[in-house]
C-alpha cells in the first residue's frame, strides 16, 4: 500500500499554536489559494496550504521538519487574499516561534521572551547577570551620576597577560563573551538538529549528506548572497515596502558587527581604548552609519507594519513588537551616549544610559536564540539547505 | 363562432412589407363578417376601435392579425368573444427575409423561383395565415368552466408526523383549511423528535438547540382545525384532487374522509449500512452509523459498544455509501452538518476529546456554512479530504482507519475509539407505495428514474409538483435536506395544495396552464377501447371502467392534450382545441400546384419553449424560410397523426415539429409529451416508408427556449433537404 504515515491530532499543539498568534489557522479551508498566490513558494514543495493544515492537526513534528517555514517571509499576500481570513502569513509566523521554542534548550526563556508578563523578568535576568559584573570590575558600587567614575573611569585598569583594558572594557567582554559562547553553543546544537531533520524529512541518501565544512564551502556563499541582496524579499507583493527598511536593518546590523569587531581588535588587543572622536575616526564613521542605518530600518519596519496592519494584511504580535521596540531602543541609547558627549546637558546621567543599553543589548543578544530574531540563523538555515536540496536534485 | 371580423394592424413594420389591401381581400374571400385595418391595434383608440366593431356588429369572433399571442394579451381580451391572434409581425415581417450568400438581407422583390419573388411567397405565407384563423375561429367554442357535482372538500390531507408534515399542517390551519394529519407511529415528530439537538434553523446558524419538533408539536396539538391520527396509516386514496376519498386505518378500525388535496411529508429511511462492509460496519463493534451515534448521544452514552470504554476519539466518514456507484449515487445534504454537529456533542462531552472528519465534499447547505467555520475553529476537531481505504480493529480495541488521496498529500493512518459512517437518506416513497392511489396507472407516484426513488420533479419549472395533480411532496421524501430547509419546504407545499383547492373552485386547470378553463371531452361513443389515452396520460387523470372505457377526473387534468393526440378516433377534443379545428386550418391554407417549386412546409411547434424561441428570433430580425407554416400547440403531446395525414394529403412537402427536450434533464413541462410524440412519429415515419416516401419528410426535434440559432440552422437544413428530394408527389391529388 505505500507508505502510510500515522498521525494523531495533537490538542495541546494546536492550542500552543493558537497561543503564539496562530489562532486563525483552524479557520482555513485548504482551497491553497494562498500558495498559488505567494511569490516565494517553490513549485515542487509550494507553501503554506500544507502548513496550514499541519497546524489546524497540532503536527509539531512535520512542522519543525519543514523548512518552508522558514522561507515564508510574512509578505502577507496570502493574507490579504485568504477567501477565509485564516491569515496564513501571520500563522506561520507563529509556527516560526514554535519550531523556535522546540529547538531549543531551557525553554522558559522562550516563555518569557514572547509573554508581555516576561518582560519584567527578562529584566531582572539581565541586571542579575550584568549588575555583579559591573560590581566586580568598577569594585564595588560605582557613582553612575559622574560619568568620569562609570562608565568612563580613567583610573581602573586592568592588566591581562600583555593586554592593558579599562573596567568598562572588561566588564563587557566577560558578559557578551560568555553570552555569546552561551548563544553559539546552543544555537549551532539547534542549527545542527534542524539540519538533520531536514535531511530525514526529505529523505536525502547517505551518499548526499555532506559535512558541515562542505555544506559552508557550496551554499553559504550564496545564500548569503542571496540574503544580503534580499531577492526573496524583494518578490513580496502586499507588503513590498518591508523589504527595503528590512534590508537596511539587516545592513546596519552587519556593519555594527563589523564595527564591535573591530573594536575589540584595535581597543581590547592593541590598546587603542576608546571613545575616540566621531568626527576624525574611521570607525566611529562606520559604526555611526550602521547606528543610522538602523534606526532607520527599524522605523521604516514600525511604521511600514502599522500601515500593514490598517490594511489587514499583517498582525502584529507581541513577539513582534518586541523585537522591533528592542532594536529601536538599543539604537536611541546607543546614540544617547555618543551625543551625551557633544550635547553636555545630560552628560550627567550618561552612567545609567550606559547601564540601560548594555541591558538592551543583552537581551537583545539573548532574543537570537528566543524570540523571533531567531530567524537570523535558521531563515539562513533553511536557505542553505534550499540551495543545498536544489542542487543534489539535480545530481539525484 | 357565427359573426368573425378581422383587423388588420398595420403598424410595426406590417404595413410597409405586406399589402394591406390584399390581406384584406383574401379576409373578405373567407365569408367573414367584415374586415377592417387600422394603425397600432394594441393602442387604446386601437381597442376602442375593435370594441365598438364588436358591440356595432355583433360579432362573437375576431381574429386580430397584429402581434404574437405572447405578447398584449391583456390587451386584445375582449370578454365572451372568442379571440385568435395572427401573429403577422414575429411570425411574418419580422422573422421572414430573403438572405443573399454572404448572409445579407436582400430587397423583398428578389426573384426566390422562377417568376416568383420573395414577396410575393411573404404574401402568401401571411394570407395563409388569416385564412387558418378565421378557419380556426369558425369551430371555435367558448370554454365552459368545470365545476364537478359532487362537493369539493377543502380539507388538506398531511401524511407525516415530522416537521415537514408538522409545518404544513399548521400553516394550511392557519389560512383556515381544516387539516387532516396522518402518522404512522405513535407519537408525532418523526425522526427529528429523537435527535439529541439539532442545528438552529435561524441566524447566526452556529448553535445547538432542542430539535424544534416539539414547539411544533404543540402548536399542532393546540390547533382545532387539524385532527391528528396516530399510529395510522392510509390505506387507499380514490377520486380526484377537491374530490378525494381516503381510507385511513387506525387500529382495528378505517375510516373514510373526504379531503381536497395532499401534502406527502413521509420522510426518509436511513440507508441500509449492513452493505458498507468495507467500513467494518458489522464486523466491528465500534464501527456504527451517525443514525445510531445520535440516539447514543441522545441518552448521553459516550463509550464504546465494545468495551464500554470512554470514547476519547471518534473519525466520522463522510459519504458513507454516497455518490457511489455501488450504492446511493447521490449526496443526501445533510450528512456533512449531522457530523459536524455530532463532533460537537463529542467535544461538549469532553473537552480532551477528538474528533476526526473525513470528507470528500465538505458540505454545509445554506447559511449552516457558519456552523462549519465554528466547528472548524474548535482545536479539536481535525479536518481532511479524503477516501477511506480501509478499516480494520487496531490497538486496545480501537478502529485503525487508512485514508488516502488526503490533503496531506500521503496515506495516512488513524486510529480512533469509534468510527461513525455518515450513511445518506433514502425516501420512503423509494419501496412502498404510501400513497395508495386507486389510480388505473398505479397506487404510486411514477417513477421517473431520474430522482432516485425521491417524488420530486424539474425544480425550476415546477417545485413540489408530483406527477399527480393535488399531490405536493415536501421535506425529506422530496428532496434529502435538513430541517432548516424542510420548513421552507413544507411552507411551499401547504400553498401550493392551497393554490390547487383554490384552482379547482374556480374550473381552471390547477398547473401550470392555470388561466386554462377548457378540458378534454370524451365522445365515448366512438371509442374503440384501445386505452391509449389511459395509458399515456403523463399525470394519470384516466381510470379505465371494467370494459377498458376512459373514465376522467377532469379535475386531476393538466390539459397537456396528450390523450388528444393519442386517440386514433379523434373522439376527444377542447372546446377550443379540436381535431376539426386543426385539420380545417391545415385545409384552409393555399396549395401551389406541382411543378412550380413553390414548396410548403408544415411545422407543429410546442407553445412552450419552442414558439417563445420563434418568437425571440424575430425580435432579433432572424430569419426561417418563408415556405414554412407554423401552427402552435399546447405539447407536442397533443398533435394527433391525423393532422400529419391531412397535412401530407394536402400537399405539404415537409412537417416540422419542434418541442422540448425530453429523457434525462427533460424540459418538456407536462414531462412526457415531447417523448411521446417522439414515438408515434417514428410510427408515421415508418408510414412514409410504405408510401415509398422519404421519412424526412416527417422531421421532430427539441429546442430549448434560447436555442435560437438551431431553430435556425434546423429549419434550413430540413427545407434544403426536403427540396433536394423534390415535391411531395401527394401534391394536388
Amino acid at each position: 500500500m505505500g507508505n502510510i504515515e500515522k498521525l494523531s491530532g495533537n490538542l495541546e499543539a494546536v492550542k500552543t499554536i493558537c497561543n503564539y498568534g496562530g489562532d486563525t489557522a483552524k479557520k482555513c479551508y485548504q482551497c491553497a489559494t494562498c500558495s498559488s498566490v505567494c511569490p516565494l513558494a517553490p513549485d515542487e514543495a509550494p507553501f503554506p496550504r500544507k502548513q496550514m493544515l499541519y497546524a489546524q492537526w497540532g503536527l509539531q513534528g512535520k512542522l519543525l521538519n519543514d523548512p518552508s517555514i522558514w522561507l515564508c517571509h510574512q509578505c502577507g499576500d496570502c493574507t490579504k487574499y485568504c477567501p477565509r481570513d485564516a491569515r496564513p502569513g501571520d500563522v506561520l509566523a507563529s509556527l516560526r516561534l514554535l519550531a523556535t521554542r522546540e529547538l531549543l534548550p531551557f525553554k522558559f526563556l522562550h516563555t518569557l521572551y514572547n509573554n508581555l508578563w516576561g518582560l519584567p523578568f527578562l529584566l531582572l535576568i539581565a541586571l542579575l547577570i550584568i549588575l555583579p559584573v559591573l560590581f566586580l570590575t568598577f569594585q564595588g558600587i560605582p557613582n553612575f551620576s559622574d560619568p568620569t567614575v562609570f562608565p568612563y573611569n580613567p583610573e581602573l585598569h586592568y592588566k591581562i597577560l600583555f593586554l592593558d583594558l579599562p573596567a568598562r572594557v572588561v566588564m563587557n567582554d566577560i558578559v557578551f563573551l560568555s553570552l555569546a559562547i552561551f548563544i553559539v553553543a546552543i544555537m549551532v546544537n539547534a542549527v545542527g538538529k534542524l539540519w538533520q531533520n531536514y535531511l530525514d524529512y526529505y529523505q536525502i541518501p547517505q551518499a548526499y549528506r555532506y559535512g558541515a565544512i562542505t555544506i559552508l564551502k557550496n551554499y553559504l556563499i550564496p545564500a548569503l548572497k542571496e540574503i544580503l541582496a534580499h531577492t526573496r524579499f524583494e518578490k513580496c507583493g502586499a507588503n513590498s515596502w518591508r523589504a527595503n527598511p528590512h534590508k537596511m536593518l539587516l545592513f546596519a546590523f552587519v556593519i555594527l558587527f563589523i564595527t564591535t569587531g573591530t573594536v575589540f581588535f584595535l581597543a581590547d588587543v592593541l590598546g587603542m581604548h576608546t571613545p575616540w572622536n566621531p568626527f576624525t575616526h574611521p570607525v566611529k564613521w562606520m559604526g555611526n552609519i550602521g547606528g543610522i542605518l538602523l534606526l532607520y530600518g527599524i522605523i521604516g519596519l514600525i511604521t511600514g507594519r502599522n500601515r500593514a496592519v490598517l490594511e489587514n494584511s499583517l498582525k502584529t504580535s507581541y513577539s513582534d513588537s518586541f523585537l522591533l521596540w528592542l532594536i529601536l531602543l538599543v539604537g536611541l541609547t546607543g546614540f544617547l551616549i555618543e551625543l551625551g558627549r557633544i550635547f553636555t546637558f545630560y552628560y550627567n546621567y550618561t552612567g545609567y544610559i550606559y547601564v540601560a543599553h548594555i541591558v538592551l543589548v543583552f537581551m537583545l543578544f539573548l532574543a537570537i536564540p528566543y524570540s523571533k530574531f531567531s530567524h537570523l540563523v535558521f531563515r539562513t538555515t533553511a536557505v542553505i539547505f534550499d540551495f543545498y536540496y536544489k542542487d543534489i536534485q539535480k545530481k539525484i | 363562432m357565427e359573426k368573425i371580423g378581422v383587423f388588420i394592424c398595420t403598424s410595426c413594420d406590417i404595413g410597409n412589407r405586406l399589402d394591406i389591401s390584399e390581406l384584406e381581400a383574401t379576409a373578405r374571400e373567407q365569408g367573414v363578417n367584415s374586415v377592417y385595418s387600422s394603425e397600432f391595434l394594441c393602442s387604446k383608440e386601437g381597442r376602442e376601435f375593435i370594441n365598438t366593431k364588436l358591440k356595432e356588429e355583433g360579432l362573437d369572433g375576431v381574429s386580430i392579425c397584429a402581434c404574437s399571442f405572447r405578447v398584449n394579451y391583456d390587451v386584445f381580451n375582449f370578454g365572451k368573444v372568442a379571440v385568435d391572434r395572427v401573429n403577422l409581425r414575429e411570425g411574418v415581417v419580422w422573422s421572414r427575409f430573403p438572405i443573399g450568400e454572404n448572409g445579407e438581407i436582400l430587397d423583398d422583390s428578389v426573384e426566390v423561383t422562377s417568376g416568383v419573388a420573395f414577396k410575393d411567397e411573404l404574401m402568401a405565407l401571411a394570407k395563409d395565415y388569416i385564412r387558418m384563423s378565421v378557419a380556426k375561429l369558425r369551430v371555435y367554442k367558448l370554454p365552459v368552466p368545470y365545476q364537478p357535482e359532487e362537493e369539493i372538500s377543502k380539507t388538506v390531507l398531511v401524511l407525516g408526523g415530522g416537521v415537514a408534515g408538522l409545518t404544513a399542517a399548521l400553516e394550511c390551519a392557519k389560512l383556515g383549511y381544516p387539516v387532516i394529519l396522518v402518522e404512522k407511529e405513535k407519537e408525532l415528530g418523526g425522526f427529528s423528535a429523537k435527535l439529541k439537538a439539532q442545528c438552529e434553523a435561524k441566524y447566526p446558524y452556529t448553535q445547538l438547540v432542542k430539535p424544534i419538533v416539539f414547539s411544533l408539536i404543540e402548536e399542532v396539538q393546540k390547533n382545532d382545525l387539524i385532527k391528528i391520527y396516530t399510529g395510522a396509516t392510509l390505506t387507499n386514496l380514490s377520486g380526484a384532487p377537491g374530490l378525494y376519498t381516503a381510507k385511513i386505518k387506525q387500529g382495528p378500525k378505517e375510516e373514510e374522509v373526504k379531503v381536497g388535496a395532499v401534502v406527502l411529508a413521509t420522510g426518509f429511511k436511513p440507508y441500509d449500512a449492513s452493505t458498507l462492509t468495507q467500513y467494518g460496519y458489522g464486523k466491528l463493534k465500534n464501527v456504527i452509523t451517525n443514525i445510531e451515534f445520535e440516539l447514543k448521544a441522545a441518552k448521553g452514552d459516550f463509550t464504546r459498544p465494545s468495551d464500554g470504554a470512554p470514547i476519547k476519539s471518534v473519525l466520522f466518514i463522510q459519504c458513507a455509501g454516497q455518490r457511489s456507484d455501488e450504492h446511493l449515487l447521490y449526496c443526501s445534504s445533510y450528512c456533512c452538518l449531522a457530523s459536524l454537529k455530532q463532533a460537537k456533542y463529542l467535544r461538549e462531552a469532553d473537552p480532551e476529546s477528538q474528533a476526526y472528519i473525513v470528507y470528500e465534499y465538505m458540505r454545509t447547505m445554506g447559511i449552516y456554512e457558519n456552523f462549519y467555520k465554528t466547528l472548524q475553529n474548535d482545536p479539536g476537531v481535525f479536518l481532511t479530504k479524503g477516501k477511506v481505504l480501509e478499516v480494520s480493529e487496531g490497538t486496545n480495541g480501537k478502529v485503525k482507519v487508512v485514508i488516502d488521496e488526503t490533503l496531506f498529500g500521503e496515506k495516512v493512518e488513524v486510529e480512533v475509539d469509534l468510527v461513525v459512517l455518515a450513511i445518506g437518506m433514502v425516501p420512503t416513497t423509494k419501496d412502498e407505495a404510501i400513497l395508495n392511489l386507486e389510480y388505473r396507472q398505479g397506487p404510486a407516484l411514477p417513477e421517473l428514474e431520474l430522482f432516485y426513488g425521491y417524488a420530486d420533479s424539474n425544480y425550476i419549472c415546477f417545485p413540489y409538483e408530483t406527477r399527480r395533480t393535488g399531490i405536493y411532496a415536501a421535506g425529506a421524501v422530496h428532496q434529502p435536506m435538513t430541517i432548516d430547509q424542510v420548513i421552507d419546504d413544507a411552507r411551499g407545499a401547504a400553498l401550493k395544495a392551497i393554490q390547487c383547492l383554490t384552482a379547482i373552485e374556480m374550473g381552471h386547470a390547477v398547473h401550470p396552464r392555470t388561466w386554462d378553463f377548457a378540458h378534454p371531452e370524451w365522445d365515448l361513443k366512438m371509442c374503440t377501447q384501445c386505452k391509449r389515452c389511459t395509458e399515456e396520460c403523463p399525470f394519470g387523470a384516466l381510470n379505465e371502467d371494467e370494459k377498458a372505457f376512459p373514465i376522467p377526473f377532469l379535475t386531476r387534468c393538466r390539459r397537456c392534450g396528450t390523450c388528444f393526440g393519442a386517440c386514433p378516433q379523434r373522439i376527444i377534443n377542447f372546446k377550443d382545441y379540436s381535431i376539426d379545428m386543426i385539420t380545417s386550418m391545415i385545409k384552409a391554407t393555399e396549395m401551389p400546384e406541382q411543378g412550380y417549386e413553390q414548396y410548403r412546409f408544415l411545422a407543429f411547434v410546442c407553445e412552450n419553449d419552442a414558439y417563445p424561441a420563434l418568437d425571440m428570433l424575430a425580435y432579433q430580425r432572424k430569419s426561417i424560410p418563408v415556405s414554412i407554416r407554423v401552427i402552435p400547440v399546447r405539447c407536442l403531446g397533443a398533435v394527433n397523426v391525423a393532422f400529419i395525414k391531412d397535412a401530407m394529403s394536402k400537399g405539404y412537402d415537409g412537417i416540422l415539429l419542434f418541442g422540448c427536450k425530453f429523457g434525462e434533464n427533460y424540459q418538456c413541462h407536462f414531462i412526457k409529451g415531447s417523448e411521446l410524440a417522439n414515438r408515434r412519429m417514428e410510427n408515421v415515419q415508418e408510414t412514409l416508408q410504405q408510401l415509398a416516401l422519404e421519412m424526412e419528410r416527417v422531421t421532430i426535434d427539441t429546442v430549448a427556449i434560447d436555442e435560437i440559432d438551431k431553430i435556425i440552422n434546423k429549419t434550413n437544413e430540413f427545407v434544403n433537404l426536403i427540396k433536394s428530394y423534390g415535391e411531395n408527389p401527394f401534391k394536388g391529388w
